[in-house]
């Protein structure tokens, strides 16, 4: 699924490592959510939308039909 | 920063203390047997070899069976490995036993050529037991080998997962 997480994490000149801290998971499911490997769970999608105070529609974008989630 | 990532943090770092721990303990005594190392286990070594051993095979297991310290990241990883591991599961046998049926056509003396040295290979009075006996005991050393192995492998499969995600 893309997302813009790298790109609001890089509006706010966070490091993956401060963003995980702030999502409470590790670095490594952040690089795996941006670069698209992983698709967050719902609870993880809402706390993202949370972070930034954004919906999460506007955070992603399921319209490439991704599932790597469930794979 | 709270206790669940902390654990999630390093969660990952133990999978590979763990992995590398096991995987040099398991290969110094075929490197001995090769000629390839000339440390030996002596005295007090043995009995540190011996607490190292155990404990990283602990540590498997306790990452492999624990799920309260994976975050989800870490979750769905483990659920592909598992699922890696079902369909291995399903598919070795048929090679595995075409080995074992060649390897037994080996005698022991020749099955004693290309086994590290602290490898059990059994001896006559495995035999002397006979008929079912004989059976569980067998069935026994391969679930103990299997126990030994089988969360190595499985952090090894998940440390594959990570890398190709990486």
């Amino acid at each position: 699924m893309k997302n813009r997480l790298k790109v609001l994490r890089a509006e706010r000149d966070w490091s993956q490592a401060e963003l995980a801290l702030r999502l409470d998971v590790s670095r490594q499911a952040v690089n795996a959510i941006e670069t698209g490997k992983h698709d967050p769970s719902l609870p993880l999608a809402f706390r993202i939308s949370r972070l930034f105070a954004i919906p999460i529609e506007a955070i992603f974008d399921d319209r490439d039909g991704g599932q790597n989630g469930a794979r | 920063m709270t206790t669940a990532s902390k654990l999630h943090k390093h969660y990952n770092m133990l999978i590979d203390i763990a992995f590398w721990s096991f995987l040099i303990q398991s290969i110094i005594p075929w490197l001995r047997h090769l000629g390839l190392s000339n440390f030996r286990s002596e005295g007090i070594w043995d009995i540190i070899s011996f607490i190292v051993f155990y404990s990283t095979f602990l540590l498997l297991v306790v990452l492999v069976a624990s799920s309260a310290l994976r975050d989800e990241y870490a979750q769905s990883l483990w659920n592909k490995t598992a699922a890696r591991i079902a369909k291995i599961l399903a598919i070795a046998p048929l090679p595995l036993y075409t080995i074992l049926f060649f390897m037994v056509g080996l005698n022991e003396a020749e099955l004693s050529q290309i086994a590290p040295e602290n490898t059990y290979l059994g001896h006559a009075s495995d035999a002397r037991l006979g008929g079912a006996a004989h059976q569980l005991l067998a069935l026994a050393k391969a679930c103990f080998m299997i126990g030994i192995y089988y969360p190595f492998a499985f952090v090894s499969l998940y440390k594959w997962q990570r890398w190709r995600d990486g």
